[in-house]
């Protein structure tokens, strides 16, 4: 998992400089590519550290820049990139204290969930991005909003779930407490 | 559930990007907030997609009251009640001083309904009492990103108690003692082995006593008395304060120091005395005297319990509660007189009435084992030992008896070791 944080934070790390290159200032892509490296080199020294968050909010912030200039793909694929490194290394730390025949299961399991996930993310948004010069800024618009509203449904329902699910685990002590009584 | 904090991240960088989009009217900020959005999307729709199961957690130790050191093999199990999960991982979570020997604390796999799903793992428990509270089962969705992160609190306690040494005879010398027959010398005349001295011959003596040497001496009949062997109240004091204990590269005194006075309240009792037991540092654990099996549980439980402690109120060990020791009884106490005013607490000891046996607990030979050999150090250790010296001499002066003990060496050497010097001493006196 950890693997898979890294490698997605450097890509990330590729896109911007290569999108700051074209675009910007000779110093802007050496910027970015530093700071990708400060954050490949914590993920790959500290995977614990808090410092995860403030990467994830640079790169996407970077991404949004690169984008609003004119590089969109790189952008696109920087923003991926880095919300996903992220997601990688905060379920790596979920998982740092399993043995380690069980994180290798579930490395192999969430490296295909999450590529999968962030291929899908990055091909509909750059599907839009053909689309949008056919149909026009209204049906981006449009499909945006409907997004949005489908977020929306499903956040409902996954809280909905969440709360029924609260009842459904008991500890030996509980049971104890109640075979007790 | 770990979706909480990931959701909400997609979902804010994805309505940001939207809104900088509609805001600036760029189709390109709308679509970086494409990524974000379908991210937040597949964890909701994951989450809201999960088969839930029904969990029974229980986590059994094999022993709940172990000797410090001992290995301790802990099962947990993992019943699903409800339907059938693909991929579960359980883990357990360990406290810090537990040393893993053995197993694996989790399990990773299916959870199928009905099948309770154990793992057993050893553990090396050091001295004090464990608890172990948290048991965690991640859940993984069948799809997507989800995860479910269940917390189950099943307390386990594991006390480890002291290690006990076995420890040669210590002898005591306490002022009172009580009328049932024990093994310290009463200084009265009595039913006991040892000599004590002659009184004239009175009718009723036993004919075996009369002492024939004396009465073909003196022309009259005496008998010889033998001193009474009585039980008594012996009160272990266990000084810890974290000013007076010192640590170096990993090693403590503190640690020993428990282990003296358990073995010291253990021997006591098999011995036939009644024991009690104050524990002085961050607050005052008192144990009455007492004896029995039970109550020696009851004193090792404590000490099991013990830790190093600050308290201002306990800093000095002049502040131990005279009141509370039962004047004339024998006081045993095991402390490293850190401070100054330490040796003058014998003094008031004493005044009350007590006996006072002192355990110095030396760390001179730990911590010239932590440093490099030098002139400066030695010559730092010829001013603690005079130092040590001349506290030994007070304490002397005031009828208190010492025994250094070096905690690099058995308690039981040092023992040996002031047994034979004040053989010694007699001796030459």
């Amino acid at each position: 998992m950890n693997a898979v944080a890294l490698v997605l934070a450097g890509l990330s790390s590729l896109s911007l400089s290569l999108a700051f290159a074209r675009t910007g200032p000779f110093y802007e892509p050496m910027l970015a590519a530093l700071l990708g490296a400060i954050w490949v080199l914590i993920l790959a020294v500290r995977p614990r550290m808090p410092a995860h968050g403030l990467f994830l909010f640079l790169g996407l912030a970077a991404a949004g820049i690169t984008a609003a200039r004119g590089s969109t793909l790189l952008g696109l694929a920087a923003a991926t990139a880095t919300l996903f490194a992220w997601d990688a290394i905060t379920m790596h730390r979920l998982i740092l204290d399993l043995p380690p025949h069980g994180r290798r299961r579930i490395a192999r399991r969430y490296a295909l969930q999450a590529l999968s996930t962030a291929a899908a993310a990055f091909a509909l948004a750059a599907g839009g991005l053909v689309i949008h010069p056919t149909l026009g800024f209204p049906a981006a618009l449009g499909t945006a909003l409907g997004v949005l509203v489908l977020l929306a449904i499903a956040m409902w329902q996954s809280a909905r779930v969440a709360n029924s699910a609260g009842a459904t685990a008991s500890s030996g002590s509980e049971r104890e407490k109640a075979d007790g009584a | 559930m770990r979706n909480d904090r990931r959701l909400p991240v997609g979902l804010l960088f994805g309505a940001a990007f939207l809104v900088a989009g509609l805001y600036g009217r760029s189709p390109a900020l709308l679509l970086l907030g494409v990524p974000p959005l379908v991210y937040a999307a597949s964890l909701a729709l994951s989450h809201a997609m999960m088969r839930r199961p029904v969990l029974e957690a229980t986590r059994t130790p094999s022993m709940g009251r172990v000797t410090e050191g001992d290995v301790v093999t802990m099962t947990i199990c993992v019943t699903n009640n409800g339907p059938d999960v693909a991929f579960a991982a359980v883990l357990d979570e360990l406290s810090d001083d537990m040393t893993l020997v053995s197993g694996e604390p989790g399990y990773c796999g299916p959870l199928h309904r009905s099948e309770p799903v154990t793992a057993a793992y050893d553990l090396r428990v050091p001295r004090g009492v464990h608890v172990q509270s948290t048991l965690r089962v991640l859940i993984w969705a069948r799809a997507g990103l989800s995860l479910e992160d269940y917390r189950f609190d099943c307390p386990t306690y594991v006390a480890a108690l002291p290690c006990v040494e076995p420890l040669p005879a210590v002898a005591i010398r306490p002022r009172k003692t009580h009328t049932a027959v024990g093994p310290v010398k009463a200084r009265v005349a009595g039913s006991g082995v040892e000599f004590f001295g002659c009184r004239g011959y009175v009718p009723g003596d036993d004919i075996r006593r009369v002492n024939w040497r004396a009465y073909a001496k003196y022309g009259r009949p005496f008998v010889n008395e033998y001193e009474d062997e009585r039980m008594t109240d012996v009160i272990v004091v266990l000084d810890v304060r974290v000013t007076a204990h010192v640590r170096t590269n990993g090693e403590s005194t503190f640690e020993p120091s428990c282990r003296a006075a358990a073995s010291l309240a253990a021997h006591f009792m098999r011995r036939g005395n009644r024991v009690g037991f104050l524990l002085y540092g961050q607050t005052v654990d008192w144990i009455e005297p007492a004896g029995g099996r039970f109550h020696l549980e009851k004193i090792l439980g404590t000490i099991a319990r013990a830790h190093p402690a600050r308290s201002y109120a306990f800093e000095d060990l002049a502040n131990l509660p005279l009141q509370m020791l039962p004047s004339g009884s024998q006081i045993v106490v095991v402390s490293p007189l850190s401070r100054s005013g330490d040796a003058l607490v014998a003094a008031k000891l004493r005044a009350r009435g007590c006996s006072v046996l002192v355990f110095y607990v030396d760390s001179l030979e730990l911590e010239r084992s932590a440093e490099k050999p030098d002139a400066a150090l030695d010559l730092a250790v010829r001013t603690r030992t005079l130092e040590m010296a001349t506290d030994f001499r007070i304490m002397e002066s005031m009828g208190v008896e010492v025994i250094p003990w070096s905690v690099m060496q058995p308690l039981a050497v040092a023992i040996r070791a002031a047994q034979l010097n004040r053989g010694i001493e007699r001796r030459s006196q």
